[in-house]
């Protein structure tokens, strides 16, 4: 069944309620009305209003709440209704569900995943395109993942809803309805902490996540005609790194760059290019190169959001540069 | 024990845990910042007495009698304040930023308010599971000027949950007196903006506090949802035991020293026929012994090796 | 090592100048006397020659400035090869070498596989070596292993790696084959070997022994083996003939002083050479006695670093059976070595009254090695001549 990137999480929200009843979710607007996005749709009608709750508009509150109840054995999937809302909750998010388990010598598990549709592309402005992923990247206690396919985003949220940790799911909104595919019956799960190579090659790397999959990809193809065999490695899960996967296929072709939506400056992107000069230094036969939204804000207009954005054109002209290097 | 007696105990050994604390901070074997509940012993004691095992608090930093009340054992409570391995955290948190679910207590953070939201989480729990149980979160009134307190009293409020918020409000927020920091005079009046009651206590006066606990609880149990509850309480000490609180007026500590809710209660136990000499000969005698022994055990208790910094992150690490 | 630039004294009564202008960036590259700055003085307009080839590094003195005679200017960095940083946005174009754009991976493969990187063509960004470039060079010229050469001798001997344009493909194992991986020993013995080679040109020249004599006496006195006699009597020669004692260094003959002969002796492990030392200052009976004490040592596996070390002349005795003669290889690095065949019953013609006659007698035959870079033939030939004399004449044991 061709399924899109949408639908896929609201396929995970269904079969976990149904799987678990400690499964319930919480935030604005995802009961009645199914969620800003329509990602939460159906599920109020079948589960009701005390699994499908709305929230006054209290993101602080929202994870609080879903932490209470986490450290008490429910599994609670909280939504920030946009990402970029989630700064209102940063307080509860890093000083008290990634600390906790820390602070109780083990002793408590916080089973809490908080969705967040992040990412530009939709003429969104600043509030409504942001990636905040780095600001959560270096809080210990806390896993973040951020799937790009249908079939990653439907196998990482039961991943994630299953896991006993503080899982940040950053789903990217411009793939909602844009990506789809097929998608098995049987159930099936992907795991967290490790990457997925989408595409195999020997020439570069590309490392990348979310929307900028899709823009690699393109790239790719591109880059083969002109005899540059690429392979494109879709992290899925940023927190923790799968560095071994990193730096395999670092090994493999010597050379590298790293793609992603967010910022360059303070993006994640930066670790992992320490990551692999720290680990894989005399494996390089090229500097580590990086494409990522410039250092500015996500502006709203058209031909500056273009501007700001990653495009397939920018990343084929960054890995000719580095093919030819 | 008596209750009446058990009330009297249970502040005494507040009080005298806490001043055992002290004199361990002069001499430098507990670190960091220590805060005293010093004369806010009524209310801590008060407001927990009687709770049941599954009820959850959520103390702060001046609960240290609610937590002995709620059940804590003296030992590991010292061996937490001295960042031993044998304290809640392991030695990676120190002070009440930890707790004990099977005792039902949870820690807080430094992020005052932050815990009122999580109350309403594990109130949520018991109201979704049909479950009796209630929790009860500790704010000092500077707290209540965080937007957490307004989004968790709000969604109380609103789902009525089972949870009672409880307001120690000694008039000062470390510095700030309150006319600073609101512009009303009573906390409790905020509740009213949420749709519940809200209700002024005697702090010093651990029976007034006890009544309109019970008020309160039954509310809460009984699925009326929740209450706010303050108690007009003071300090004897500065915020921490690094401040002289010199933004104080002199007149305004002796005033509030003269009710002092352990010699009140001393007055009540009077009153009420007991031989108090020999109450208080009993209880200090009990009492050293606990604290002695909680002192032996968090003195002789291990700290932890400097790789344990690196557990206990994930329950599932990968 | 950086060099400096430093202000000169332009005129004697002269004590500063001033910077006009820098002629070259920092960070460009520079040609020994090639003009680097422009200086002045109240006397005179003078443009300063760079005094190496490098990298104008750093500029300390800016234009404009004016500094005492003898104040450092700047610094140049000659030519070596070393990584460049590239730029944060896109890559550094300058006009450098091959060797300053040596990438981490590009430097590994050369040091792993011995490559000299001048001779690696660059398909880089600006002639820059890439990962593709050495790779391919390996393929044609095949890497050299530096570790083993290090390990094969002290002195270091400049082997020309000689291009090989004909390459023989490796023998795939097949199934039932036996593969038996070099021991350590193994590895260093065909090493030497190919070295020694490669290294002496070898001329073996025979001669054959009447060893009637030393027969008789080793049978009255098992003790005294046949080579203890064949050792005392190389020692004879070699004190007469002291070339075949020596070692080529560099492009000397080190003639040695002392003579210390390495029997060589075969075991289970592999090829061992235990040394009398200072056999030239020992009797036939000591040197049997010590030779039989090393046997004995090496067959147990315990022989000393010093007790095979030290060598200035191999004699080896490879045994009895199909040994009628041979042409051994020297042993590095020594310049010549004997090889003693086995003792046979040869008839022979002797003379007898005048008459020649045929007896039966003990013949070995002795097949002498030598180094025809420093001893030639007749020097070797009559070496060889003075050992079968030592062993033919009537000999007193001490």
């Amino acid at each position: 069944m061709e399924t899109t990137y949408l639908k896929a999480i609201n396929e995970a929200l269904f079969e976990e309620m149904e799987r678990d009843e400690k499964v319930f979710l919480i935030g604005e607007d995802i009961g009645a009305l199914g969620g800003a996005f329509k990602v939460t749709e159906g599920l109020f009608e079948r589960f009701g209003p005390e699994r499908v709750i709305d929230t006054p508009i209290s993101e602080s509150l929202i994870v609080g709440v879903a932490t209470g109840a986490a450290i008490l054995g429910m599994r609670p999937v909280a939504e920030m209704q946009f990402a970029d809302f989630i700064s209102c909750a940063f307080d509860q998010i890093v000083n008290m569900a990634a600390t906790l388990r820390y602070r109780h010598g083990g002793k408590v598990k916080v089973p809490l995943v908080i969705r967040a549709p992040s990412g530009a592309g939709i003429h969104g402005g600043l509030f409504h395109s942001q990636n905040p992923e780095a600001w959560f990247f270096h809080s210990p206690g806390l896993k973040i993942v951020a799937p790009a396919t249908a079939y990653d985003a439907k196998g990482l949220l039961k991943s994630a809803i299953r896991d006993d940790d503080p899982v940040l799911y950053f789903e990217h909104k411009y793939l909602y309805r844009r990506i789809k595919e097929d998608l098995p019956d049987k159930e099936y799960l992907v795991p967290i902490g490790k990457a997925d190579i989408k595409r195999e090659g020997k020439d570069l790397t590309m490392i990348t996540y979310g929307a900028t999959l899709h823009l690699c990809l393109e790239a790719a193809n591109i880059l083969q005609k002109e005899k540059i065999e690429t392979e494109v490695v879709d992290l899925r899960t940023l927190l923790p790194l799968d560095r071994e996967t990193i730096l395999n296929s670092v090994k493999k072709t010597n050379k590298v760059m790293v793609v992603h939506e967010d910022r360059k400056t303070g993006g994640i992107g930066g670790e992992i290019a320490a990551v692999i000069a720290e680990e894989a230094f005399e494996y390089l036969d090229g500097p580590v190169m990086r494409v990522a939204s410039l250092d500015t804000h996500y502006a709203f207009s058209p031909p500056l959001e273009e501007f700001i954005l990653p495009t397939t054109e920018k990343i084929v002209a960054r890995a000719r540069e580095l093919a030819r290097y | 024990m008596e209750k009446d007696i058990e009330l009297y105990y249970l502040m005494k050994l507040t009080r005298e845990f806490e001043e055992e604390v002290l004199r361990l901070y002069k001499q430098g074997k507990i670190m960091g910042g220590v805060y005293c509940g010093y004369g806010q012993e009524a209310v801590s004691v008060g407001v927990t007495y009687g709770l049941e095992k599954e009820d959850i608090i959520f103390p702060l930093h001046r609960d240290i009698g609610a937590c002995l009340t709620k059940g804590v054992d003296p030992k590991i409570l010292l061996a937490q304040l001295m960042g031993k391995k044998t304290g809640f955290s392991k030695g990676k948190e120190s002070f009440l930023h930890a707790g004990d679910l099977e005792i039902g207590f949870f820690g807080a953070t430094s992020m005052l308010a932050a815990t009122l939201p999580v109350a309403c989480g594990a109130a949520l729990k018991f109201k979704l599971n049909k479950e009796k149980y209630i929790a009860v979160a500790f704010f000092g009134e500077g707290a209540s000027s965080r937007g957490d307190f307004h989004e968790a009293l709000n969604f109380a409020g609103v789902h009525k949950l089972p949870v009672v918020f409880v307001c120690e409000n000694n008039f000062y927020a470390y510095s700030t007196p309150v006319n600073l920091q609101m512009a009303i005079e009573d906390v409790a009046d905020r509740a009213q903006g949420y749709g519940f009651k809200g209700m002024v206590t005697s702090g010093n006066d651990i029976h007034a506090v006890m009544k309109t606990m019970k008020k309160a609880v039954e509310m809460a149990r009984s699925g009326q949802g929740p209450t706010l509850v303050e108690c007009k309480t003071y300090r004897y000490h500065g915020h921490s035991e690094h401040d002289m609180a010199t933004y104080r007026k002199k007149e305004e500590l002796i005033e509030w020293e003269s009710r002092d809710p352990i010699p009140r209660y001393e007055v009540y136990l009077e009153k009420k026929g007991y031989d108090l000499a020999k109450v208080k000969e009993e209880i200090s005698v009990k009492i050293k012994g606990v604290i002695d022994e909680a002192v032996r055990f968090a003195e002789e208790s291990p700290y932890p090796e400097g790789k344990e910094a690196m557990e206990d992150l994930y329950a599932t690490p990968i | 090592m950086s060099v400096k630039v430093i202000m000169p004294q332009l005129g004697e009564t002269v004590a500063e100048g001033t910077i006009t202008q820098w002629l070259i960036r920092e960070g460009d590259k520079v040609e020994k006397n090639q003009s680097l700055v422009a200086v002045s003085t109240d006397k005179a307009e003078v443009e300063i020659p760079s005094p190496e080839t490098g990298i104008l590094a750093k500029i300390l003195v800016q234009a404009g400035k004016t500094v005492p005679v003898g104040t450092e200017l700047a610094i140049i960095e000659p030519l070596s090869p070393q990584i460049h940083p590239t730029g944060s946005e896109g890559l550094r174009k300058p006009d450098v070498t091959y060797l300053e754009r040596l990438s981490p991976l590009v430097r590994k493969l050369a040091r792993e596989k011995g490559v000299d990187l001048a001779k690696v063509k660059g398909t880089g960004q600006d002639g820059r070596i890439t990962k593709e470039d050495i790779l391919k060079y390996l393929e044609a010229e095949g890497p050299v292993e530096i570790e083993t050469i290090e390990k094969v001798k002290e002195e270091k001997v400049e082997v020309k790696e000689a291009p090989i344009g004909f390459m023989i493909p490796k023998y795939q194992p097949k199934e039932g084959d036996k593969i038996i991986p070099f021991t350590k020993i193994r590895k260093n013995i065909a090493e030497h070997m190919t070295y020694s080679k490669r290294v002496s040109p070898h001329v073996t020249s025979f001669t054959e022994v009447d060893i009637e004599k030393i027969v008789r006496l080793h049978k009255e006195n098992k003790d005294l083996s046949y080579i203890a006699f064949v050792t005392a009597a190389v020692v004879s020669a070699l004190k007469e003939f002291p070339v075949l004692n020596s070692s080529v260094v560099n492009d000397n003959i080190v003639i040695k002083k002392e003579i210390n002969i390495g029997i060589a002796v075969d075991t289970e492990r592999g090829l061992v050479v235990p040394v009398i030392a200072g056999a030239d200052r020992k009797s036939v009976t000591d040197i049997a006695k010590e030779i039989q004490t090393l046997a004995d040592k090496v067959r147990i596996g315990r022989l000393t670093p010093n007790e095979i070390s030290g060598g200035t002349f191999t004699i080896t005795n490879p045994g009895v059976k199909g040994n009628l003669f041979g042409t051994p290889i020297i042993n590095q690095p020594q310049v010549a070595i004997l090889r003693m065949g086995e003792i046979v019953k040869r008839p022979v013609v002797k003379e007898c009254n005048g008459e020649d006659v045929i007896a039966v007698t003990h013949t070995m035959y002795l097949s002498l090695s030598y180094d025809h870079r420093i001893i030639d033939g007749v020097t070797g030939n009559n070496f060889l001549h003075r050992i079968k004399e030592e062993l033919e004449k009537e000999v007193q044991v001490t």
